[in-house]
């Protein structure tokens, strides 16, 4: 089987999947509404409490397995289990029909900066171009064919490769609009909004939560991402240090993210009053919209708007590539050759992701929405499979025999167990319950109508239809592995 | 494939822009257009008032606080004893109508309002007390019409045509309406947050504007309230029989809830109408009422009149009656409204900006939480990146000597 070239070129794609979207609009975000640095402290402790931890585990056991999640799940949990691994694989794939529409959004914004052409009106840029399909469709198929022709070239020279080349240039994209914003006028405003810790916000739950969601969502923990990239390396490999510069890599990209994002939209916003009711509007709005038009308010602002769409292009590009791949290693665990894997589920993702593209309500992607609310939080369920499939094997017995191997160039301690055992299951609860009540609350009318696109019921219908779907069809997902 | 890319790449940077297409408003925004030759129009308001205004002036005055897109003035009338002096142990007061010019009876009500003080300021009655405590004590501010334009062509939106990208006036293409914008969205709180919705779309009738405050109107008033304080405030619309508070661009509930719910009893203990958030109706953002407590810390209250937009002449003046005891209500709370606000008020005043003031101590606190995220961040990559790569030579270095 085809092997990674070199050990930066694991990190980098690890890296590449992690680092998302998400990173550069969903972060800035939440730290400005959950109180600047002390947010950033719970969010720090949660790396080391969820993401990696998680991260370890999927590395080894796709490095043990060599078989993507489907296989994983066979071989580790037991043929009951199966579905799990499928279970991961609809998640990321799922995942993957909206993002290839998202990342068309932002193709299409960096080519209206990169052209010049920001219009002084972007809330009529932004709800012209969402509602016009053949637009957003058009982008969409660029989006995915790009992604589409880099896994197609294989792991070395194609996802390595590009990840070696863009990984790097994301920071540097990221940098340069960081300092840019920096160096505004009233950016400071920004920095002490982003940094200094309101320690009131400490005592908050709301503080602690939404600082796990970032980052269970951010390190693309539970996605499969891991167990699949880990198929791809040689026997003699380091799994432990590579989680943890996977987490801390993510981390650092979110860091730049948020201080280009926030310093800009408070130097170049009138008041801080201002600034923060932007950084309070919902990610695309604040992205496609507001950021869009603030950029344009400062002269080079056009430029370093191309520069941050270039660099939302490449944080997608990358993440994308490692959707397909997921999808296309358990195809090709199935005994497809990955021509005909990758056809497939680009045709798939392209048809599936219409509606997505298509089903649009005034400026608002009502579809899109609904698909990310459902799904973002699944992959929070395959996070507790995976947790599952070690304590299965014996959560003692995994660490001293699949993480500590010897080849590890860092020794793993008995932390591990007890996040896994103890905090694990507990941070899983918390989250699911606070997202049941959140999905709830907003709706106090029509959380019950599977037709609230952001609701309670719509979670559970979707979740259900496919759990059952996939155990019923456990023995034959299960049977075609071949080895 | 590379010719296939580049073709791609080419074809991304042409593609034109398209503008957006139209949405229609909420039903509810609808109007059905009826002349109403007994309504007030801008001219025979403007003719009244400044006659009340010259016959009453010791407790009347009249002002403009700035000129429409058409160069209609924006009358301010101030109802206060010593009505040219700012007198600030009394408590400030506003009253607004005709965000929208379609919902006639949100001015008449207001135009109602002042003719009815004036007349009964001398009246030796139990009315006539009651107005005399209020303009003796108070200052109210009442803007009849904040959209004089809209009121003249009959519309909702305000009356500049929106532009184009190449700055051309937006074309009529037949669904919605091209021309003004909802100042009643235009606000600068939480401005353009609230989506799904159409606000964002110049032909529709609830479209937010390019920027908050881009109107002429919504400017006027923005500099008129910042050089007031005003403690509560009614903003008139039409129509449905409500009375919203904040939040609209939100379904939580604000900090002052309860206190907002027991003033709205109060009101619909007078005129009988629902109560309830203003999100609960549908959800809008920059809409006045949560400027006015979300920025201004004022109480803000809208109130839906009627049950239509151009009811008969009659039925106005039913309204105008009820909503007279209403306006002397919330003037009559205003010195205490439920005892905390005011210390509220205060408190609220201290907290802004406290992190933005450029102290040491801000500073401080800012670089060490810097130097801290980025130390565990970027120190443990680079940290991590070190061993890796100390490893990776002594993988070669083996390599070799195996070799």
């Amino acid at each position: 089987m085809e092997k990674w070239k070199s050990r930066w070129g694991l990190i980098f794609a690890a890296m590449g999947a992690a680092i998302g979207t998400g990173n550069i609009w969903r972060f800035p975000k939440e730290v400005a509404a959950n109180g600047g640095g002390a947010f950033m402290i719970a969010w720090i402790i949660f790396l080391f409490t969820w993401s990696i931890p998680l991260l370890i585990a999927e590395f080894s056991i796709g490095k043990k397995t060599g078989l993507g999640t489907i296989g994983s799940f066979k071989v580790f949990a037991g043929k009951k289990y199966a579905f799990m691994g499928a279970w991961m694989l609809v998640v990321s794939t799922v995942i993957g029909f909206y993002y290839a529409v998202v990342m068309g959004w932002v193709i299409r914004y960096f080519t209206v900066a990169a052209s010049g052409s920001i219009p002084s009106n972007t809330s009529v840029l932004w709800s012209g171009f969402i509602s016009s399909p053949f637009e957003v469709i058009f982008f969409q198929l660029v989006a995915l064919l790009v992604s589409a022709y880099v896994v197609y070239r294989g792991i070395a020279k194609g996802i390595e490769v590009v990840n070696k080349i863009l990984i790097p240039a994301l920071f540097i994209l990221l940098l340069i609009a960081a300092v840019w914003a920096l160096c505004l006028p009233g950016a400071v405003n920004g920095l002490k909004f982003l940094f200094i810790p309101r320690m009131e916000y400490l005592g908050r739950s709301e503080t602690w939560i939404s600082a796990l969601a970032q980052s269970a969502w951010s390190c693309s923990a539970g996605m499969g991402m891991a167990i699949t990239y880990a198929v791809y390396m040689r026997r003699k490999d380091d799994t432990a240090l590579n989680a943890f510069i996977t987490g801390f890599g993510n981390n650092a990209a979110s860091l730049i993210a948020g201080i280009a994002v926030i310093c800009t939209v408070f130097a170049l916003s009138s008041t801080p009053d201002a600034a923060m009711g932007t950084m309070e509007s919902e990610s695309f709005s604040l992205t496609f919209v507001h950021l869009t038009r603030l950029f344009t308010l400062m002269p080079g602002g056009v430029f370093i708007a191309a520069i941050f769409f270039l660099a939302m292009s490449f944080a997608a590009l990358t993440s994308m590539i490692s959707g397909f791949e997921i999808a296309v290693r358990n195809f090709m665990d199935h005994g497809w050759s990955r021509h005909k894997s990758l056809t497939f589920i680009t045709i798939v993702t392209f048809l599936l992701g219409l509606p997505s593209a298509i089903i649009v309500s005034g400026n608002a992607p009502v579809f899109l929405n609904n698909q990310d609310h459902v799904w973002g939080m699944g992959l929070i369920v395959s996070g507790l499979f995976v947790a599952f499939a070690v304590w299965k094997y014996g959560v003692s017995r995994f660490r001293n025999e699949l993480i500590n191997t010897g080849y590890n160039d860092i020794r793993i301690g008995a932390w591990w167990d007890f996040v896994i055992i103890v905090l694990f299951p507990l941070q899983f609860i918390v989250l699911i319950l606070w997202y049941f009540y959140q999905s709830i609350s907003m709706h106090p009318g029509t959380w019950f109508n599977p037709m609230e696109p952001t609701g309670f019921a719509t979670v559970i219908v979707q979740w259900i239809l496919v759990i059952v779907a996939l155990i019923m069809l456990n023995k034959w997902i299960g049977r075609k592995i071949i080895k | 494939m590379k010719q296939v890319f580049a073709l791609i790449i080419i074809i991304c940077f042409l593609l034109p822009f398209q503008p957006a297409p139209a949405v229609n408003g909420q039903a509810h925004y609808i109007s059905e257009a009826k002349e109403q030759s007994t309504y007030h129009s801008y001219a025979s308001m403007t003719t009244e008032l400044t006659g009340l205004a010259e016959s009453h002036s010791d407790i009347v005055s009249m002002f403009s606080i700035g000129t429409t897109y058409e160069g209609r003035k924006l009358w301010v009338i101030k109802l206060s004893d010593n009505p040219d002096i700012d007198e600030s142990d009394e408590p400030d007061v506003l009253y607004m109508g005709a965000h929208h010019g379609n919902e006639k009876p949100s001015y008449e009500v207001l135009i109602y309002f002042i003719n009815y003080v004036t007349e009964k300021y001398y009246e030796n009655s139990n009315e006539g007390s009651r107005v005399r405590y209020v303009v003796n004590n108070r200052e109210l501010y009442i803007v009849p019409m904040v959209n004089p334009d809209g009121v003249e062509a009959n519309k909702r939106k305000s009356q500049e045509p929106n532009y184009g990208p190449l700055g051309n006036p937006l074309p009529d293409i037949g669904i919605g309406d091209p021309v003004g914008v909802d100042l009643n969205r235009n606000y600068d709180y939480m401005w353009g947050m609230v989506y799904p919705a159409d606000s964002a779309n110049p032909y529709s009738n609830t479209y937010q504007g390019e920027s908050a405050f881009c109107e002429l109107e919504t400017q006027a008033v923005r500099d008129f309230v910042g050089s007031h304080d005003f403690v509560l405030s009614l903003s008139y619309h039409t129509y449905s029989e409500l009375i919203l508070y904040p939040w609209g661009y939100t379904p939580q509930p604000t900090d002052d809830d309860e206190l907002f719910r027991g003033i709205a009893n109060g009101i619909s203990a007078i005129n009988d109408y629902e109560v309830m958030q203003a999100s609960e109706l549908y959800m809008t953002s920059g809409d006045a009422c949560d400027w006015l407590y979300g920025e201004k810390v004022s109480l803000a209250f809208t109130i839906e009149l009627g049950k239509e937009h151009s009811p008969p002449i009659e039925e106005v003046l039913n309204i105008s009656k009820t909503h007279v005891l209403v306006n002397l209500y919330i003037a009559e709370i205003a010195d205490n409204p439920g005892g905390e606000w005011v210390i509220r008020e205060e408190k609220a005043k201290e907290d802004k900006g406290s992190i933005f003031d450029d102290t040491l101590g801000s500073f401080a606190a800012m670089s060490a939480m810097m130097m801290i995220m980025f130390g565990v961040v970027w120190g443990g990559l680079a940290k991590c990146i070190s061993i890796a790569v100390k490893s990776e030579k002594m993988k070669v270095k083996h390599g070799k000597m195996e070799k």
